[in-house]
């Protein structure tokens, strides 16, 4: 389950698409977000990415906003996070990438965070606010640890940095289908199918789709330029504390919609 | 941590952390910007705009009652007040606004806390013909309803932000959500030294303006430069806009961050005296934040310097020991207020009372002979009822 892991995974999938529902950790409670991860495992997601909350999210709109400061109200913090992720990791060996924000990897200390990121099973990891130059300077650490560097990139990123982002990234490059944060979107911008398969050919990596996503109208549209779909907002807009029970049963069924159009390629 | 090779940083500090979607349209930006400096068109024209529409050059006042009741250093008074909407925010402003022109942009958005900021931006999208919304948190928007009447009555629409702590912060982060979706036509304007690169860099640049003028006023009045510059430290814009033309003269520094009802309290501001080293809005620097890295609430009677945050070139200068920077309390920045209200009928803003009552400490031990130039960044009438709630008589 370490670096290389995520690779296998599209492998396996040949011309099916891989479903990566992202979740908060901590959201709705710390044992519903284990529960919702079990749920997801069990009911087609090829990986799983887990967020782990920051108070000042800048690339999130407002669902995936409300569910970090749920989670951070309730004291979620990295240490809970690794120790939750280990404990599913023992129940199912769905591989995990983790999204967080730089700030909260750099107070940490990045070679402690990346080496308990290898105790707690992590295949991947995603920071969104680490552009590629920035990046460049904590290289070090990235290549060290047993992780896929997952780097993003967006309609505006150009070929030349494409292919530079080709070469440090690894796992999948997570391509965001929108200018803007993520959320539930009614129109993808139709360069989206030209950018994909741009963003394929110059960094040579396996692709997944993120930001926007909610429908399998929008979903059908665009399976065959990517690799992958990332969907958080959608699901977690489904949960709440309240209604836990009957709201997994929701997702479940938003699962069954989404994995039904992903396995259904040619 | 990491090695520091390129430009954008002060040292380790500074930087550019922001989602990819900006990448572009910040390189864009410092593209344009480093054009521009080097344009004379575009100087002639801020300078022309400078002079006639924010009213500078600003004096370098002689507070001469202070000074002899406190009886040592005389005390200079570098007048932004003066400006044009009663701060320095003007200087930047001006200055973003004709490099938006220049970017072809047809909006410009800003955040704001106190609301200053805001209506400079108001007042600049009004006077270039740009659509303009600032993002202002909604406790804020309560506690500060006349600059949004102000904001509206220049034409621009006020954003209320209710995540997060709603108030500066926050209003800052939703200003940079929705640049991400907007960038193509839309310039941000932000209001200090701090967010990614090229923005610490440029609001500084804009802002030298108030350190050139005191260097050649107190070159004409006293023949020599100033033993002491002191500014308030929020941000830190008009803090680096005064020091920056004299970092090579060898002149004591002095940026007074806000202490709040004490730093021992929890509830301040004072990022680089109780902060860590973290990358908040775009940019390495000292973050007041918890052990994991969560950005904390702050606390000051002056919602201009209410922030967690402070700019990289003075976590750079801080750590280079190239600048002091010492603390004022809320009970002192009101007492500074007091004062300069009374002894020389000039209201001054709560921020730049901050300034002034580490000034008028330092005055006392200072002789006759020594000379302390304080930035009094702006005016205090937006602080009235602040005050009167405080029960100050």
């Amino acid at each position: 389950m370490m670096a290389g892991t995520i690779g296998q995974v599209f492998k396996k999938l040949g011309k099916n698409k891989a479903f990566i529902p992202f979740i908060t950790c901590g959201y709705p409670t710390m044992d519903g977000f284990e529960k919702l991860f079990l749920r997801l495992a069990d009911h087609g997601a090829d990986m799983i990415e887990v967020g782990l909350p920051f108070s000042d999210p800048l690339a999130d709109g407002p669902v995936i906003q409300k569910t970090s400061q749920v989670a951070l109200q309730k004291g979620m913090h990295a240490d809970i996070m690794f120790e939750s992720l280990r404990k599913l990791g023992k129940i199912t060996q769905i591989p995990v990438v983790v999204m967080s924000y730089f700030n909260p990897i750099y107070r940490y200390g990045l070679k402690r965070f990346f080496s308990e990121c290898n105790r707690s099973g992590i295949s991947g990891l995603i920071v969104p606010d680490l552009l590629l130059e920035e990046y460049m300077g904590y290289k070090k650490f990235f290549e060290d640890a047993d992780l896929d560097n997952i780097m993003m990139v967006s309609l505006t990123t150009g070929k030349e940095r494409l292919k530079q982002i080709g070469k440090i990234g690894k796992g999948f490059v997570y391509c965001v289908s929108v200018k803007g944060v993520t959320g539930q979107t009614a129109h993808i911008a139709a360069e989206i199918k030209d950018f994909l398969s741009m963003v394929k050919k110059q960094t040579g990596l396996y692709t997944a789709l993120g930001f926007g996503l909610s429908t399998v109208k929008q979903i059908n549209d665009i399976k065959e330029y990517t690799d992958g779909i990332i969907i958080g907002s959608k699901i977690l807009s489904l949960i709440g504390e309240d209604h836990f029970d009957q709201d997994l049963l929701k997702v479940e069924d938003f699962c069954r919609k989404i994995t039904g159009c992903l396995r259904m390629s040619p | 941590m990491g090695k520091r090779y390129k430009t954008g940083y002060f040292g380790r500090f500074g930087g550019r952390f922001v989602p990819e979607v900006l990448a572009g349209a910040l390189s864009a930006l410092d593209a344009a910007y480093k054009q521009a400096k080097k344009d004379p068109a575009f100087k002639q024209e801020l300078k022309g705009l400078l002079k006639t529409y924010a009213g500078r050059p600003t004096p370098l006042y002689f507070a001469k009652r202070l000074s002899e009741h406190l009886g040592g250093a005389k005390i200079y008074l570098k007048r932004e007040d003066l400006c044009h909407l009663g701060a320095h925010k003007i200087n930047n402003t001006l200055g973003q606004a004709l490099l938006a022109k220049k970017m072809g942009k047809k909006n410009i958005i800003a955040e704001t806390g106190a609301g200053q900021h805001g209506v400079s931006t108001a007042a600049c999208a009004a006077l270039f013909g740009f659509g303009c919304k600032v993002f202002m948190g909604k406790i804020d928007v309560a506690r500060q309803e006349p600059n949004v009447f102000r904001m509206k009555l220049l034409g621009s629409e006020v954003k209320e932000v209710e995540t997060g702590s709603k108030t500066l912060k926050d209003a800052c982060n939703e200003a940079l959500r929705y640049w991400v979706a907007n960038f193509d036509h839309t310039h941000y304007i932000i209001g200090s030294v701090v967010g990614p690169h090229p923005y610490p860099l440029m609001v500084r640049d804009f802002q030298s303006v108030i350190g050139k003028e005191a260097k050649k006023q107190i070159l004409a009045e006293q023949g020599r430069l100033p033993d002491y510059l002191v500014a308030c430290v929020g941000g830190g814009s008009n803090a680096m806009g005064l020091f920056y033309p004299f970092l090579k003269e060898g002149v004591s520094m002095v940026g007074v961050e806000a202490a709040g009802k004490g730093l021992n309290s929890g509830k301040h501001c004072a990022s680089l005296h109780k902060g860590a080293e973290g990358v908040f809005q775009g940019s390495l620097s000292y973050v007041l934040q918890d052990h994991y890295g969560q950005i904390c609430e702050t606390h000051s009677i002056s919602a201009g310097l209410d922030y967690p945050g402070v700019g990289p070139e003075h976590a750079f200068l801080f750590d280079a020991k190239k600048v002091i920077y010492k603390t004022a309390t809320d009970t002192q920045a009101i007492e500074a207020f007091q004062a300069l209200s009374y002894y020389e009928g000039i209201i001054p803003a709560l921020e730049s009372s901050h300034a002034l009552a580490w000034a008028m400490d330092l005055a006392k031990k200072e002789s006759k002979r020594a000379i302390i130039v304080v930035n009094l960044s702006g005016r205090g009438d937006k602080d009235l009822n602040t005050v009167m709630e405080m029960g100050v008589k």
